[in-house]
């Protein structure tokens, strides 16, 4: 390696076996965080021992330095601590920070996802939704409360309103469809969990040692946790992940359609049970089209506004986005329903 | 203190102006702020401050890869829009959205971590095109030195440097093959995508021209410093899968060279500008090739890195020489890569897998960095 002040650093980091040498391979992020990524190895074995990154543009805005903080903050959790990579060190080197964190075992399910041969589409994402379950039962029980539905109506209100000052043209259809979710959620009677989030807590972020293990082996990209959010936004971040996952074309409102479809392999293993399990009073409730459509529809709109968020300019969101899958939906009336 | 302000400034651009030699009898050039001019033969290369250095003079000569006319168009558009929006908006909409997508790619100058680039270093950036590479590098090294022949580019990146307010890029009119440099002058010079073109700017065998283009390199670099070629790998993978080599042909890379000549100058005489280069002149290497070339100009430590999925897109940068990484660190790399999730593009991995394994892969990766080190 050419740059030896980052060898030095890299060799010294704890828990790397520098004894007989390090690999370092660099890959680069080209999504909106824009980190470099070191993976660092010792010589000795085949297991990454450290991945370290580090923003392409120390002088620009970037949200590695946010999700260190909430690793240094979270790793501690003893009930779900060991989901997350430990943190190594943060150190400077010519202007630039750079985090170091532990490996973790596996790949992620996406990699799984795409290398498998013989197993089938929906029998490979049923077993990453049964995966799933633990680390986000575990995660979510971690810190969290009961609210009412009223609550996330007006938390669908709030972000729909901020939705609003990003994109000024929301058609009036899908505003319709906001306003019959705000009604239905408040109207529900409902109490779901509110607490910490990993905040994109899907198939791109959760690691796997195979399809056949009872959980995950961790969970990566940690910058978008927050300690005070809807806790069934992550578990439909999970389904609509395994749903875009392996789609080459976009498709807009009928992608929206299948993730809320009732035979959807993911949604039966994990929000049914994991509904039971943090929400058991009321999941019955949670799960009538109309709360089940309206509770789509906020993770919707959350998603569509963080999507926006991330590109200033509406030129640069890919086309598989929520907001226009949203627009799609609400041209043609349709609606959510509720897995069997 | 602002005394010393102002002396350092003025000494960063006398120190600028410095390296540069005059063309005619090898002068360091003067810089006084406003003109760069050769104190010995009084001819002056800058008449502005804002322009750019020249040391050729003959604006007729174009090469891109969107026609004369529409490069007008793209620069009209920068001038009167921002260079962002050229490339977001016009570049995408009006002539090539998978070209806008390789100048808008982030990563392009992520290795000068790996590779030690730090805010010391003076760089040459030789062929610098669109200067997508250079002003990546440009916030994180001392003084980049952005040198190209096509005048419509250096355009394009006066106007870039303009709008960004770059004060550390020095925009340079000229030639690889003079390259006019003071000796010792520079920490890095760099070559992205540009060596294998070097045998068409003159008729003699295009290997003597590359070696001497980078042996002149190596004459301008510090001792203890670096050049580095971003380049395609002659025998890459993808070639074999009819991918379109520099002569504008499939395989004509895979070829002897003999006969990739005769096969050049019956179907793409004329590829590119100039129907006088006849044969075929675009030469590449593979893995051991390079790194004799290296080490015939004149370097002493050459390693070797392979940039993934290609030199203008280096997402994974994988080391392969001096010290080849392991097959696991090779597979996890184009594993990340390769994201289509197909039962075929599923059978194709495994297939690469097979290579990575078999040690055959770092022979047959799409495009190296291969980076020379100055002797001290």
């Amino acid at each position: 390696m050419l740059n030896q002040p980052l060898h030095a650093a890299l060799m010294s980091l704890p828990g790397v076996d520098a004894s007989r040498g390090i690999e370092v391979l660099q890959c680069s992020s080209a999504n909106a965080t824009g980190a470099i990524i070191y993976l660092v190895s010792a010589r000795t074995h085949r297991r990454v021992d450290a991945v370290v990154k580090t923003p392409r543009n120390p002088s620009a805005h970037h949200s590695i330095a946010a999700e260190w903080d909430n690793v240094t903050q979270l790793y501690r959790d003893t009930n779900f601590g060991q989901l997350l990579p430990a943190p190594l060190r943060r150190f400077d080197l010519d202007g630039a920070t750079f985090y170091a964190y532990g490996g973790i075992a596996g790949n992620t399910m996406f990699a799984r996802y795409r290398n498998r041969l013989l197993s089938s589409r929906d029998r490979t994402r049923a077993s990453f939704g049964r995966q799933a379950l633990d680390a986000a039962l575990r995660l979510h029980a971690s810190h969290t409360r009961a609210v009412s539905g009223a609550v996330l109506a007006q938390d669908l209100r709030d972000t729909l309103l901020m939705l609003r000052g990003l994109v000024s043209d929301i058609p009036a259809a899908l505003d319709g469809h906001a306003a019959k979710a705000i009604e239905n959620l408040a109207n529900s009677g409902i109490e779901l969990p509110v607490g910490r989030i990993h905040g994109d807590f899907s198939p791109y972020n959760l690691m796997t040692e195979g399809r056949f293990r009872s959980g995950c082996s961790g969970i990566i990209d940690w910058e978008h946790s927050e300690p005070d959010r809807p806790q069934h936004l992550d578990i439909f971040r999970f389904i609509s992940g395994c749903e875009l996952m392996g789609r080459r074309t976009f498709e807009g409102g009928a992608a929206l359609l299948r993730m809320s479809s009732p035979d959807n392999p993911v949604a039966n293993k994990l929000w049914l049970p994991w509904l039971r399990s943090m929400a058991p009073v009321h999941a019955a409730a949670a799960t009538q089209p109309a709360v089940y459509g309206a509770l789509w529809m906020h993770f919707f709109v959350v998603a569509a506004y963080r999507e926006q968020r991330r590109h200033s300019n509406p030129a640069d969101v890919s086309p598989s986005t929520y907001f226009r899958g949203l627009c799609e939906l609400a041209a043609k009336s349709a609606q959510p329903s509720h897995p069997r | 203190m602002i005394d010393k302000i102002r002396d350092s400034t003025a000494a960063s651009e006398c120190d600028a102006a410095a390296s540069l030699l005059c063309p005619q009898d090898g002068t360091r050039l003067l810089d006084d702020g406003i003109q760069v001019r050769c104190p010995a033969c009084a001819q002056v290369y800058r008449e502005n401050r804002l322009d750019v250095i020249d040391f050729i003079r003959d604006s007729a000569y174009y090469w891109g890869e969107i026609p004369r006319d529409k490069m007008e168009a793209v620069l009209d558009y920068a001038r009167q829009n921002g260079f962002e929006a050229a490339i977001d908006d016009y570049l995408g909409v009006h002539v090539d959205a998978s070209y806008r997508d390789s100048l808008r790619e982030p990563t392009r100058a992520d290795w000068r971590l790996l590779l030690g680039m730090d805010r010391s270093s003076k760089v040459l950036d030789v062929g610098s095109g669109w200067g997508r590479l250079g002003f990546a590098l440009a916030p994180s090294i001392k003084h980049l030195y952005s040198l190209e022949y096509v005048p419509q580019r250096l355009e394009f990146q006066r106007i870039m440097r303009e709008q960004r307010g770059d004060q550390n890029i020095t925009l340079v009119h000229g030639s690889f093959l003079q390259l006019p440099f003071a000796a010792n002058a520079l920490d890095w010079v760099v070559f992205n995508g540009v060596l294998e073109w070097v045998g068409l700017a003159g008729d003699g065998n295009p290997r003597d021209m590359q070696v001497d283009v980078l042996r002149r390199s190596f004459d301008i670099v510090r001792p203890g410093g670096y050049v580095a070629v971003a380049i395609e790998n002659r025998w890459g993978i993808n070639t074999f899968f009819g991918e379109i080599d520099h002569s504008g042909l499939p395989f004509t890379n895979l070829l002897p060279r003999r006969l990739a000549s005769a096969v050049v100058n019956r179907h793409a005489a004329k590829y590119r500008n100039d129907a006088s280069n006849r044969g075929y002149r675009t030469y590449t290497y593979g893995l051991n090739g390079y790194q004799k070339l290296m080490r015939e100009a004149g370097a002493r430590d050459v390693s070797v890195y392979a940039l993934m999925p290609h030199y203008n897109v280096p997402r994974s940068v994988i080391p392969l020489a001096p010290r080849r990484c392991s097959s696991a660190q090779q597979e996890y790399a184009l594993d990340e890569i390769w994201q289509r999730a197909s039962p075929m593009a599923a059978l194709a991995r495994l297939g690469v897998r097979a290579l990575v394994r078999s040690g055959l892969m770092p022979y047959i990766y799409p495009h190296y960095l291969i980076v020379g080190r100055k002797p001290c």
